[in-house]
């Protein structure tokens, strides 16, 4: 199968909606759970670590060169400890995030807006679109983001500037009431969710060539989204206080419902859920692109796209049983910073470290 | 409601393979097949309204000591 | 690069059309569909207390009224009531009188009566935090004397539907008149979960004969028989009602609290008998927070900006000296207002003003340790006001026409 081509503005767009995609909606309340306040400080600590990491996810990308990165964890490992280890990799993260942004996707339409509509049908539809487009590949994925991403921005200024009339900044005082440890601890389940799944992008290199442009893809895309984090958590806990935003289900939505100017400006809470609903479905291409195209090769297939149905459906069932109700999500995110921590942080180290040994012993055996 | 999403699948995937057959790719046939039946069983496990263990629920089992150790640490 | 092409059949034209159809069926959210016939839109919602029950009344617009052809004779609105343990309930088991399933999504106007809010107020707004339909843009009112049913049964001149007369009412007097002060569901959110401040209602009550209020009567003639009337704001804690602020209290809330967009005063002239009124165009209090011998001190800087709209005794204002004695008299009229305020609300001890966010903001470390009985330590708070107080323009004419009327003969 011919690897497509994706530009690096298009690439950078696909990662900047992935990751305003489900930490859109949930971040405010689990930042401002924790560092109260200060949240906003959490989002700058977060990106400032961010950009740690980028080193480590590029040097792993010049490793590549011309490889998939799936074919590269086989060269490191070996067919059979390659394959096990890609297939643990590619069944607990992606496909797993898969699943649980689904879900996800279907809470949030029926706690907020169609209340008795059931799950399936929701999800079927989003995913009929998902599984058209990446059958499609990558380019035309490139292409649509290209279309929609000036919506997104469109719809986020519309909402998210509106509301700094209704900016408090009292709100936002004491600032380090707690001192640091809460912001720490914030900044560092911000860093893992939805930073550390940028190592997926890995899988996108090939439909980028370099890795240099891949990098600046990466940079750019960290810097935007970060700022439009940044802007949603000081507005949010400006407008409501840290009191409302931790307890409030989706508090960067309620935010917008309730700006309210000159009597006519007023109840557009539902262009936020459009917007949302847009980059979550870059997410859930994004996921499910690098999920077939890793089992392709777990598998030994030349082309993916006859798994991308069973594989939905799979995900379709498993996202009504993943948690059976809201306390157990809430339970779920306290423990997935650390399981996401494995796949984000410590995985691509020892590739890395792997990819370094396995050099060097080439190099020597070529001397030799 | 499962019910027929099931079907639409199925028809799906059978219309996959009509053009699968053509090229005579029967290493993607049979891997999509099993994994089609896995989600068919798991779908018609649902319908019969058998409980599934959540994957989460082994991973929670498996943080929660650490995340507990880590967010205490932090904490001090 | 190229795609390969998947079976031709796919792309024909017919199914294009198929697929297009089916998802036109599917677009428009079928499964939730509410056609317009089948909501009653709510505009306000009464809650009372009965029998340890609550009582809610809503008032329905019926929409065969609002179009141009109507006929005279049925009310712009239905009042629904119904006893239930809980707000939810409530609302569902008055389908049982309604034709219709309530659409809250509307709702203008809150209103509680007194018992209901000395009882606690959070139970009854838990459903309308919680459900999904209902907006954070209503207002919130306790009524004095009456129920809750009465203000919703209420007809009220220039607005067809009563609750938006009630809301626009509240809305504009709130921008011009101090007394009074709007809260929205987002403030008493916040109240409700700060430690330092304590939650304010508008309160206001029926005017007039409420049993002919209710009745078309009402508005038929020029003069109507009742009109509700917004006195001022009403002191929670918690959110449990503890007293009511009258005008001057009320006003003193509003200008300590920053909601002053503009309002009108009197004051007694300084030399002679009679009053003006001052227009305060811009008003700023700023909560200053200190502490002094391990008590906590609060001082409020005023700044006051104001012009001078009607006077009522005779002055002779090309006079400087005259000009700032009035200034001066101003100023010491407000300084009596805040103090009173203050002292009112010390003596409710509830912290309406947010006295304990200050120091929240500016002390850390001791409001965590005064927060348990903040309220206790609120009562004797010593309060230092100081005003700086500026009269500007005068208006068209320069001295009361007619001062000297009485030399004359």
């Amino acid at each position: 199968m011919i690897t497509q081509q994706m530009t690096t503005r298009q690439a950078a767009m696909w990662f900047i909606l992935f990751q305003l995609g489900s930490a859109f909606l949930l971040l405010p309340r689990v930042l401002a759970g924790t560092a109260k306040q200060d949240a906003w400080l959490s989002v700058l600590i977060a990106i400032g670590a961010f950009f740690l990491l980028v080193p480590l996810y590029t040097a792993i990308a010049k490793q590549l060169e011309e490889t998939s990165f799936s074919d590269y964890i086989l060269e490191l490992f070996g067919r059979i400890g390659g394959k096990l280890l890609l297939c643990g990799f590619i069944v607990g993260y992606p496909y797993l995030l898969y699943i649980i942004v689904l879900r996800d996707l279907s809470d949030f339409l029926t706690t907020s807006f169609i209340t008795e509509t059931p799950a399936e049908p929701i999800l079927v539809l989003m995913m009929s679109a998902v599984i058209y487009i990446v059958r499609s590949g990558a380019a035309v994925i490139g292409r649509t983001v290209e279309i929609l991403f000036f919506l997104v921005m469109l719809l986020f200024a519309f909402g998210y500037v509106s509301l700094i009339p209704s900016a408090e900044v009292t709100n936002l005082m004491p600032v380090l009431e707690h001192g640091w440890n809460p912001v720490l601890l914030a900044a560092f389940t911000m860093l893992i969710f939805p930073y550390s799944e940028m190592m997926l992008f890995l899988f996108l290199v090939p439909n980028i060539r370099q890795a240099r442009r891949w990098k600046k893809a990466v940079v750019k895309s960290a810097l935007v989204s970060g700022s439009m984090f940044l802007l949603m958590t000081l507005l949010t806990i400006s407008v409501l206080s840290d009191g409302v935003v931790s307890n409030i289900m989706y508090p960067s939505y309620f935010a917008v419902r309730t700006i309210s100017i000159g009597d006519f400006y007023e109840r557009f809470e539902v262009l936020v859920a459009v917007l949302w609903y847009i980059t979550i479905f870059y997410r859930l291409s994004l996921f499910l692109h690098v999920s077939v195209q890793g089992l392709a090769v777990v598998l030994g297939l030349q082309d993916p796209r006859p798994l991308l149905i069973p594989l939905s459906l799979i995900a379709l069932v498993m996202a009504n049983i993943i948690w059976p109700n809201t306390a157990g999500y809430t339970a779920a995110l306290q423990v997935w910073p650390f399981y996401s921590m494995f796949f984000g942080i410590f995985l691509p180290i020892l590739i890395w470290m792997v990819g370094i040994f396995k050099r060097a012993k080439n190099s020597i055996s070529k001397e030799n | 409601m499962l019910a027929p999403i099931l079907v639409l699948f199925l028809v799906a995937a059978l219309l996959e393979y009509r053009s699968l057959k053509i090229q005579k790719r029967y290493r993607e046939i049979i891997s999509s097949v099993i994994l089609l039946a896995a989600g068919l069983t798991l779908g018609i496990l649902r319908l019969l309204h058998v409980e599934i263990p959540s994957p989460m629920s082994g991973i929670k089992t498996l943080f929660q000591p650490i995340s507990h150790l880590l967010t205490r640490l932090l904490y001090i | 690069m190229r795609r390969t092409r998947r079976t031709h059949s796919l792309l024909s034209p017919l199914c294009l059309l198929i697929c297009m159809g089916i998802m036109t069926m599917i677009l428009t959210g079928c499964w939730n569909r509410r056609e317009l016939n089948e909501l009653a839109v709510v505009l306000a919602v009464g809650i009372d207390s009965a029998d340890g029950q609550y009582e809610v009344s809503v008032q329905v617009a019926e929409p065969s009224q609002m179009s141009r052809n109507r006929g005279s004779d049925r009310s712009p609105v239905s009042i629904f009531s119904q006893k239930a343990p809980t707000l939810f309930e409530a609302f569902r088991k008055i389908t049982t009188k309604s034709a219709r399933k309530m659409y809250v999504a509307h709702i203008r106007l809150v209103i509680f009566d007194e018992q209901t809010a000395r009882n606690g107020i959070k139970e009854p707004l838990d459903f309308l935090f919680r459900d999904h339909e209902v907006r954070p843009d209503f207002y919130m009112v306790v009524t004095k004397g009456t129920s809750a049913k009465d203000v919703v049964s209420f007809i009220t001149p220039t607005e067809i539907l009563p609750s938006i007369g009630l809301y626009k009412t509240l809305k504009v007097s709130e921008k011009v008149w101090a007394p009074t002060s709007a809260v929205k569901v987002t403030e008493m959110l916040k109240k409700l979960t700060k430690t330092g401040v304590e939650p304010v209602l508008t309160w206001g009550k029926i005017v007039g004969d409420v049993r002919k209020g209710k009745t078309p009567e009402n508005v038929k003639q020029p003069a109507s028989f009742s009109e509700f009337k917004y006195f001022g704001v009403s002191a929670f804690r918690g959110d449990r009602l503890v007293g009511w602020l009258n005008e001057s209290n009320s006003k003193a809330y509003n200008y300590i609290t920053n909601k002053v967009s503009s309002t009108v005063g009197n004051v007694n002239c300084p030399h002679s008998k009679g009053d003006f009124v001052v227009e305060v165009s811009r008003s700023k209090v700023k909560i200053v927070p200190s502490i002094q011998r391990g008590e906590p001190r609060i001082q409020l800087e005023t700044t006051i900006d104001a012009n001078l709209g009607e006077i009522g005794c005779p002055v002779d204002l090309t006079n400087e000296a005259t000009f700032l004695a009035m200034e001066e008299a101003a100023r010491k009229s407000l300084m009596k207002i805040l103090k009173d305020g203050v002292r009112e609300a010390q003596s409710m001890g509830s912290d309406i003003f947010g006295f304990g966010e200050a120091f929240h903001r500016k002390y850390p470390r001791q409001w965590s340790q005064w927060k348990e009985n903040w309220n206790q330590k609120f009562k004797k708070i010593p309060v230092e006001i100081k005003i700086d107080y500026k009269l500007n323009k005068i208006g068209k004419i320069i001295s009361p026409f007619g001062n000297n009327l009485s030399k004359k003969e």
